[in-house]
């Protein structure tokens, strides 16, 4: 009959949906980013249980409809059975969802408290100041004898009075950069380089966010928010380019670095894109932020 | 309705789809370069000529720039419009105030209409009657002149410069300096997807966004750049030869401007992205200086209206050529910072000890040129620049001495960009070149003293109590 082919339709949509997701994870691109981040597991793995719930539900809920579509078809003639719906169901179809929610909140409460509480953040190996403004991300990098004051006694949970003095009054060594992130790959997984900074805003509300790093808060204009991160699972990706007297990223690599705005704020925020520099060691990143430093003290054309 | 889904209409419906899809792929926008057959349409909003006297007390509301630019006459400068419009609205209020007989006139009206001064009461209806009279031979002459004029300047313009797919410039040396049609071509769809909606088709500064942002986008048109770091001459749009390097372009472009809207583009390749826009920018202010320099011989006031356009065009684009834009490139002109001394440009963390006495001594030098020695920079920078009115630059819009505490310099903040900066000044927005009036070593102080400025800590404690403390002068 004329009439199924609805069911047809239907089924046949939601079908390829849910085909989209099965074929997903094998096509470059098309599913979650690289992770290079040490708490990107935590995160990934929330999506995956997530994904799990909605999944089983979307097919269990479309399937029934589609059935019905189906097999209750309108017939010329038929006349509509009523009913006045089933209490049982109901309560069923509520008191269920509402559990796995609760099940959710719990469980997302970790990976959201090491990632966002600043009493878990721990001690970091590197320490900068990034202000969001319309429509570019303004770096403010320490030089390494600073950094490395404001290391010094950083216990976890906690800043040094250095970082937070440093953090309000600008050094005038402090190198400036737009748009670039530069860390350092670790010496091994054990030991990634954690990065704290203080995230700010000088207009309006921006985000920052690194897909790659699975990190994102939003800035916010009045509040300097501290925001941590790791390159855990990186590999180095930029090198230093003799011809270009600068560090580039390598091309295949470009992708598995990215800074994206992900609050819009304006015109212009979906060019508001920065790149991250993860470079092979924390040699090389000094060797850089001596080379940048130099450059922003010129004095000869 | 919705009942009967019949095979036929599934199948129309399902064949339908795909090709409406497709379709949506043939809208404007889809594609790099601008449609071939786009011309650069002729310049139709007004040229400043002059200045009002009196300095502005507020910015232009967002979006009002055509207005803000339209009432500079009434505020005591002077415009020349191809289109005649203001003449039309000057016309309109003379011809309002002799119906309705309204010949007690303010100062502010006086400018309004366009009157050379305010005239006495009983000969103010003879000087209205005046002023409507040859402002209606003037709209005659604007109108005749351009009507004959407007083609013969697009035919030349198209001619030498070409239309926005298809760019070029039309100076036989043009390939040397990076300025061939490949080039240009690839910049125009560069410049058409990342700086069209604010620096506009013909780089007028007037694209969809441009009025809306404050500082309003650059126009290139005047051919006068802020940030450069040549020993040209600045001067106005007429005479002015110093113009930008393709270094200062490319700095611009690099890191944007800090304090403006202008974001920064080192995102993009530096040799196929960077380079073909910096290409495709100057050919946009070659071009827009060309128009403007010929309408504003023709319409000028001892403008003649039967001049030789194309003839007329190509002697501004040789003077524009050679006297401006090819010596601006040239290594002989780029500007020299004499010798450095070794306390400058160094970190804190790389000063030795007597060094850093020596750069005290050199920011106490600094404070006293910028207070009361030959620079006298507070003469503009009132209390170090937290206190500065605005004033009109030579685009008609708003321009303020910088606040040098802030730490923020749209040019730069190298010690490099503060000497290139002190050195030749900024052309178009008032800030004077200081070459003349002072030596690199009374530069180099003050680029010292300003690289201290915005951290109180690294200043001598008496400078820092007279920058920072209660009791400044």
């Amino acid at each position: 009959m004329q009439q199924k082919l609805w069911a047809v339709l239907f089924g046949g949509v939601l079908a390829a949906a849910a085909g989209l997701f099965v074929v997903a994870p094998f096509i470059e691109g098309w599913w979650l980013p690289k992770n290079l981040c040490s708490f990107g597991p935590e995160v990934d793995h929330l999506f995956y249980l997530i994904l799990a719930f909605t999944g089983f539900f979307y097919l269990l809920t479309e399937g029934i409809m589609v059935y019905a579509m189906w097999k209750y078809v309108a017939r010329p003639g038929e006349k509509s059975a009523y009913t006045h719906g089933s209490h049982k169901l109901e309560m069923l179809w509520t008191v269920v969802p509402a559990l796995i929610l609760l099940f959710i909140a719990f469980a997302q409460v970790s990976a959201w408290s090491d990632i966002k509480y600043q009493s878990r953040m721990p001690a970091p190996d590197q320490v900068f100041e990034l202000t969001a403004r319309q429509f570019e991300w303004r770096f403010r990098y320490p030089t390494a004898e600073q950094n490395a004051l404001m290391l010094k006694g950083w216990e976890k949970g906690k800043e040094t009075d250095e970082a937070a003095a440093w953090q309000r009054e600008p050094h005038a060594d402090d190198i400036h950069l737009v748009n670039e992130v530069h860390t350092w790959k670790g010496p091994d997984k054990d030991h990634p380089t954690r990065v704290r900074f203080y995230l700010k805003s000088r207009d309006v509300i921006h985000s920052f966010f690194l897909p790659n790093m699975r990190i994102k808060q939003d800035a916010l204009p009045g509040k300097v928010i501290p925001v941590w991160f790791d390159s855990g699972f990186a590999d180095g990706n930029c090198h230093y380019d003799e011809k270009a007297n600068t560090w580039v990223v390598d091309p295949d690599k470009v992708s598995q670095s990215e800074l994206a705005c992900a609050e819009l704020c304006g015109w212009g925020h979906y060019k508001m894109r920065g790149i991250v520099y993860v470079h092979e060691n924390k040699a090389d990143y000094e060797k850089w932020l001596a080379h940048a430093s130099a450059e922003e003290h010129r004095t000869k054309p | 309705m919705m009942a009967g889904l019949t095979k036929k209409t599934a199948v129309r419906a399902g064949a339908a789809f795909p090709l409406v899809l497709l379709g949506l792929l043939t809208l404007p926008g889809c594609g790099d370069s601008y449609p071939k057959d786009l011309n650069y349409p002729p310049r139709t909003d007004p040229i400043v000529i002059e200045l009002p006297k009196v300095q502005p007390t507020y910015l232009d509301a967002p979006g009002q720039l055509a207005h803000w630019i339209d009432s500079i006459p009434e505020k005591g400068g002077r415009l020349i419009d191809p289109t005649a419009g203001v003449e039309k609205v000057q016309l309109a209020k003379v011809e309002e105030h002799l119906s309705k007989s309204r010949f007690d006139l303010s100062d502010e009206e006086v400018h309004e209409l366009g009157l050379a001064s305010k005239p006495e009461k009983d000969s103010a209806q003879e000087a209205l009657e005046a002023r409507r009279d040859s402002l209606k031979k003037r709209i005659e002459t604007i109108t005749a002149t351009m009507k004959g004029v407007a083609p013969k300047l697009s035919a030349v313009l198209k001619d030498r410069f070409g239309t926005p797919a298809a760019p070029k410039v039309g100076v036989d040396d043009a390939d040397a300096f990076g300025l061939d049609t490949t080039t240009l071509a690839e910049g125009s769809k560069l410049y058409r997807r990342h700086c069209l909606h604010c620096h506009g088709l013909t780089g007028d500064g007037r694209g969809p966004t441009g009025p809306w942002v404050n500082p309003h986008p650059r126009d290139y048109r005047q051919g006068q750049f802020k940030f450069t770091s040549t020993t040209m001459s600045a001067g106005g749009f007429t005479s002015g030869s110093r113009k930008a390097r393709r270094e200062d372009l490319l700095r611009t472009l690099k890191q944007g401007i800090e304090g403006t809207s202008m974001p920064s583009f080192a995102l993009l390749d530096e040799q196929n992205e960077l380079r073909p826009l910096i290409s495709y920018v100057i050919h946009l202010s070659m071009r827009g200086q060309v128009e403007l320099s010929v309408l504003n011989d023709i319409l000028g006031r001892e403008g003649d209206p039967d001049a030789d356009v194309e003839e007329l065009a190509d002697k501004k684009l040789k003077a524009i050529w050679n006297a401006g834009w090819k010596p601006s490139f040239s290594a002989a002109h780029a500007i020299e910072v004499g010798t450095v001394p070794s306390y400058t440009g160094k970190t804190l963390g790389q000063l030795s000890p007597d060094e850093k006495v020596q750069l005290d001594e050199s920011i106490k030098r600094g404070f006293q040129q910028f207070t009361t020695g030959t620079a006298s920079c507070r003469s503009c920078h009132n209390d170090f620049g937290r206190a500065n009115d605005y004033r009109y630059d030579e685009w008609g819009t708003i321009s303020r001495p910088a606040n040098l505490t802030a730490g923020l310099y749209r040019g730069g903040r190298r010690p490099l960009d503060l000497y290139y900066r002190i050195h030749s000044g900024i052309n178009g927005a008032g800030m004077t070149a200081f070459s003349g009036a002072l030596r690199p070593e009374d530069i180099w102080d003050i680029v010292n003293f300003l690289e201290a400025m915005p951290y109180k800590n690294m200043l001598p404690p008496d400078v820092k109590a007279q920058v920072y403390g209660k009791g400044k002068d």
